[in-house]
């Protein structure tokens, strides 16, 4: 069952406006070493570099688990921290809660990491769920041109919206994959107690187009 | 019996077998919590920590050609956490203090880590 109010569609368009905004403030500065985005001082990483130098570095140090989780949890804390920011940066430009909540679930559009984020389900009993269909961006583009596989792209991402979606509800939240493509993956999201059960519940797994009041997250 | 009850009674037979255990965790090999009982704020990153000493020690016998990775042990001045492999998707990691019954440890774990292994299929 859809709960929209997890979700809500004005203070969506209004992030989506916001954080156009924001990205609208990205300068560079080489004279001075610095890319700045917001106030905050940003950092551009080629995307080879990210999609493949990074994690065949992990995986040959800590094996394909330990590079996995590491990759998640980069992701998952730069989507925290972007929330944070995003919050904070929205909250001084006058916009609601719900907007300086949603804003970071942008990021990925703006920064090149997905091209759309669908929620497909969201609901808060008996806990907070979301189950997301993320589209693939330019990370999976580069391993697929190198004939890889877009897990690690993938669990980046992953990382990503859950922090993203973890500030919003202001709980702990962890994302897994459920099932994935070389275009789209599904996650769920949901505290981590509940997460394994949640990713055994075949309705999860249902098509698509079965899932009704989707809301599509697009830059 | 569901699989999360499953894993509940192989936590309490460990538990039952040997003394002094601190604290019992399953998890995937990806990091994701099966079932514990350690403090529930601290469950998510000992799940990805057990999966990472987990894949760092399949790295390490793989690269120093050791055969098949079985379980990995840090010892600190207080005790001790065992990560044992179940099966290729599954994790058991143990918090024990020095004073436990290291082989008696092993014996039990070894033989609860396969039958996670089953459970986990």
């Amino acid at each position: 069952m859809n709960d929209a109010s997890l979700i809500d569609i004005s203070g969506l368009q209004e992030a989506s406006t916001l954080a156009r905004r924001y990205w609208n403030t990205f300068e560079r500065d080489p004279g001075a070493g610095r890319a700045i985005a917001g106030g905050n001082a940003v950092v551009i990483v080629d995307a080879q570099a990210l999609a493949i130098t990074l994690p065949t570095v992990l995986d040959d140090l800590l094996g394909s688990a330990g590079a996995e989780l590491s990759i998640y949890g980069f992701g998952k804390s730069y989507g925290l921290a972007a929330a944070q920011h995003f919050g904070t940066w929205a909250r001084s430009q006058g916009a609601s809660e719900q907007c300086a909540g949603c804003g970071a679930l942008f990021w990925p559009m703006h920064i090149g990491l997905a091209a759309r984020i669908t929620v497909l389900e969201a609901h808060t009993e008996p806990h907070v769920l979301l189950l997301v269909e993320i589209t693939h961006g330019v990370l999976s583009e580069v391993r697929i041109g190198a004939g890889l596989d877009t897990r690690p792209a993938r669990m980046l991402v992953s990382g990503v919206v859950s922090g993203a979606l973890t500030q919003k509800f202001g709980q702990p939240l962890d994302a897994r994959e459920l099932s994935g493509d070389q275009s789209t993956h599904r996650v769920v999201v949901a505290p981590p107690a509940a997460l394994a059960h949640d990713l055994a519940d075949p309705k999860l797994s249902a098509p698509t187009s079965s899932f009704t009041g989707a809301v599509v997250i697009e830059a | 019996m569901t699989d999360p009850e499953r894993f509940h009674q192989a936590i309490k037979a460990l538990r039952a077998s040997v003394d002094g255990i601190q604290g019992v965790m399953i998890a995937s090999s990806d990091g994701l919590m099966l079932a514990h009982d350690i403090a529930e704020e601290e469950s998510p990153r000992t799940a990805a920590m057990a999966a990472t000493a987990l894949g760092l020690g399949r790295r390490i016998v793989q690269v120093f050609e050791q055969g098949n990775f079985e379980e990995t042990l840090t010892r600190g001045s207080d005790g001790y956490l065992v990560v044992y492999a179940a099966g290729n998707k599954g994790v058991l990691a143990v918090v024990a203090p020095a004073k436990v019954n290291l082989g008696l440890l092993h014996h039990e774990a070894r033989r609860i880590a396969a039958h996670i292994a089953d459970i986990i299929g």
